[in-house]
């Protein structure tokens, strides 16, 4: 680039501009920028060809389009009709209005799945949260070399570094009615007769077996959560509690976890939010039986739309768990927001 | 109520090359109702010192004790020491009054109680309207009297004291070192209180010991560390401006020795506790030092004299801070508030001859 052509650039678009500037930061009257600086602006302006910003904004805009907004659309336009394998590939689906959405709330299928997911949320991402809870405080607390604590956390954690479909066919496995360490063991320990046996995955007890898998593999993750967060407390509080005289309860139930609320919600909120997407165990170790016993909604959509093709229903199926789930998680974050104002956090 | 013993107490952060050695030999006696203050520079170990007594920090050797009894094994919860800290740990989760109530919601004081006695304090140190707010909400200073007003509401054997004033204007600091007195009188408990400003540790403390580079140097009272100070440190560090300090040669004309400022003509004379002592030591050469309150305009007579050029005339409204150059020699001396001495006069200061103190050359330790 000439001099001259520099000069008509700068001239044109930002010689008043900078100059002002200029003028503002250091109090004097318009003084020219120096040669260099005015070269790095105006070169920096024609970098690049007028094409790169549109494919650098239309490649992620097409993709996105792709593979979230149309297959969205298409979502909620099947839900409102019948849509199943014979009318998709003939192309010939009616609008049924809400006839999906009310099928699938009256259906006990679906019932019995919420209740499914009801006990698993209950006794699943809760009692990760709490038992991880438990866990980070404990190591943070008793484990007292730093190198140990490490190691610690480190082979919690490695379950959770294990494909879930691969956990959970290894639990199938452990936990097998006849020939499974579970049961062996407990027989060994002489929890059970030795010509006793749990049947792991009856009616009764698939979702408790599905749990203690999801358990086993889930827990290092609000246990890490909870323990980084003790980990950013400030020693000193600590140290002052302690010369006031403050029990170890009283520390825990006063000071510890009134502080790592917001970080136990956090958690909390993590875990719920896979809840959702709980599939893949459930397929693996009971395919939602014996008899729907262990079926959770997120699965029956999933059976519905990619085992059987009732794209319609289906569809209805995934509306009705994304509102539930919108509405939980508006409600979650309230309240983070609330408890975060009470703590000072944001005002 | 305690005494506290320190005996031969070591600190030693780390290990092998790393290793920092921040209390060594640490020998102090406080007294059972005493306050006391630790008074150095950043970073000499006042901390640490206070640490080991409170039990928040392993000792590396030596003995603390209570009443002569040892206390290394003991947790601070069992020591009955109150602590306000220097980073003021206030309880985040707490209010104001939920913080300075918690040691005796602890204890198990019952609610009324903890109420007139968190107003109580909260009244003396004058946060009686941020009882509402948290820590956060509250500026420097704030948290600085919070932390304080947790450690004063208990009554424990020992208060332990850390820079819990460092924060504070000059006219606050003044009417909190006033009510910290009076709390020490009314509750006659033993105080450790540190800190590096000297006007607060004299204006309190019964004793002061003075630290340096982990050492203690001095532990005295006031009129000691003024007038009698254990080495070149000490009276450097205690007093505003500084000492000043002449190296000098020892000149016996006739009687009594005579100080002969090095690249000057000054001359000091000694009185003859100062003249035996350097006759028993045997020096030739000694560092004299001399405040600069004790160089004065006017005389009473009883005084000898020395003459030098003004340097530099600092002006300060209640006195007059006089930079003094004779050949290679400069000092201070402190003047009334208008004396004619512009720069370049030619001056006389007039000085008591006991109050000319003498260092060894090389230890720096007083001699008299
Ligand atoms: N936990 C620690 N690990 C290693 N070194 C430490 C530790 N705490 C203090 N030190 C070192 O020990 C020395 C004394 O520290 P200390 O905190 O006792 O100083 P201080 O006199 O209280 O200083 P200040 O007036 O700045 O608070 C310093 O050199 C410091 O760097
Ligand atoms: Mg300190």
């Amino acid at each position: 680039m000439s001099t001259t052509s520099q000069a008509a650039f700068v001239d044109r678009h930002e010689a008043d501009v900078s100059e002002r500037d200029a003028a503002r930061v250091w109090g004097t009257s318009a003084r020219p920028l120096p040669d260099w600086f005015q070269q790095k602006r105006s070169r920096g302006g024609g970098l690049v060809g007028a094409w790169v910003p549109i494919v650098l904004v239309g490649l992620p805009l097409a993709v996105i389009l792709a593979i979230v907004i149309y297959p969205t659309v298409w979502m909620f336009y099947h839900a409102f009709h019948d849509t199943n394998m014979m009318s998709l590939f003939s192309g010939n689906w009616q609008p049924v209005g809400f006839a999906n959405f009310g099928y699938v709330l009256t259906s006990d299928r679906f019932q019995d799945s919420v209740s499914n997911l009801a006990f698993y949320l209950t006794f699943g991402a809760t009692l990760q949260v709490l038992l991880g809870t438990a866990l980070a405080l404990i190591i943070y607390e008793l484990v007292r070399p730093r190198w140990l604590q490490t190691l610690v956390l480190i082979l919690l954690v490695l379950p959770m570094m294990m494909p879930p479909s691969i956990a959970g066919t290894l639990w199938k496995f452990l936990l097998q009615a006849n020939n499974g360490a579970i049961n062996h063991l407990l027989i060994n320990l002489g929890l059970m007769g030795a010509d006793q046996r749990i049947e792991w995955f009856s009616v009764d007890l698939s979702l408790v077996s599905l749990v203690i898998a999801d358990t086993w593999q889930w827990t290092a993750l609000p246990l890490l959560i909870v323990y980084s967060g003790r980990v950013s407390l400030p020693p000193a509080i600590y140290e002052a509690a302690r010369v006031d005289g403050a029990s170890t309860w009283q520390v825990l139930t006063r000071l510890t976890l009134p502080m790592l609320r917001e970080i136990i919600a956090i958690a909390f909120i993590l875990r719920f939010m896979d809840a959702y997407k709980f599939v893949d165990k459930v397929y693996v170790m009971t395919s939602g039986g014996p008899a729907q016993s262990s079926e959770l909604p997120v699965y029956i959509a999933f059976q519905k739309g990619i085992r059987e093709f009732q794209i319609g229903e289906a569809a209805a199926y995934a509306i009705i768990i994304f509102v539930f789930a919108a509405v939980l998680i508006t409600l979650f974050l309230q309240y983070l927001k609330r408890v975060m104002r009470h703590q000072g956090v944001t005002s | 109520m305690a005494r506290v013993t320190l005996d031969r107490v070591n600190k030693i952060y780390g290990y092998g090359p790393s290793a920092v050695h921040a209390v060594e030999d640490l020998s102090l006696e406080i007294e059972d109702g005493e306050f006391a203050a630790i008074l150095g520079p950043s970073g000499c170990g006042k901390t640490s010192t206070l640490r080991m007594i409170v039990g928040l920090e392993e000792i590396t050797s030596g003995t603390v004790a209570f009443d002569g009894e040892p206390m290394n094994a003991r947790a601070p919860e069992q020591r009955n020491v109150a602590m306000a800290f220097e980073s003021y740990a206030l309880y985040p989760n707490f209010n104001v009054a939920q913080n300075l109530a918690f040691p005796l919601e602890v204890k198990g004081v019952d609610a009324s109680e903890r109420q007139r006695r968190v107003e109580r304090i909260a009244g003396l140190l004058q946060i009686g309207e941020l009882m509402g707010r948290r820590p956060r909400e509250l500026s420097g200073g704030q948290q600085q009297r919070v932390s304080l007003g947790r450690a004063l509401i208990r009554e424990p054997a020992v208060f332990i004291l850390d820079e819990v004033l460092s924060h504070l204007d000059a006219h606050l600091k003044f009417q909190m070192l006033f009510e910290l007195k009076r709390i020490h009188q009314e509750l006659e408990r033993t105080m450790v209180y540190v800190t590096h400003d000297q006007m607060e540790a004299l204006a309190l403390a019964d004793r002061v010991a003075v630290m340096s580079n982990a050492r203690l140097q001095q532990f005295g009272d006031r009129d000691a560390l003024y007038d009698r100070p254990a080495n070149r440190f000490v009276a450097d560090f205690i007093g505003e401006p500084p000492t000043n300090f002449l190296d000098a040669t020892v000149v016996h004309d006739g009687g009594a020795p005579l100080l002969h400022v090095l690249g000057s003509d000054l001359r000091f004379a000694v009185d003859g506790e100062r003249a035996a002592a350097i006759e028993a030591a045997q020096l030739d050469r000694v560092t004299l030092g001399i405040r600069p309150q004790n160089l004065t305009w006017n005389t009473d007579g009883d005084t000898a004299v020395v003459g030098a050029t003004v340097d530099f005339n600092e002006y300060l409204g209640e006195h007059t801070i006089l930079t003094l150059r004779d050949g290679g020699a400069l000092f201070r001396a402190i003047v009334p508030p208008n004396v004619d001495a512009g720069e370049g006069a030619r001056v006389e200061l007039h000085y008591r001859t006991r109050n000319v103190m003498v260092f060894h050359p090389e230890t720096d330790e007083f001699l008299g």
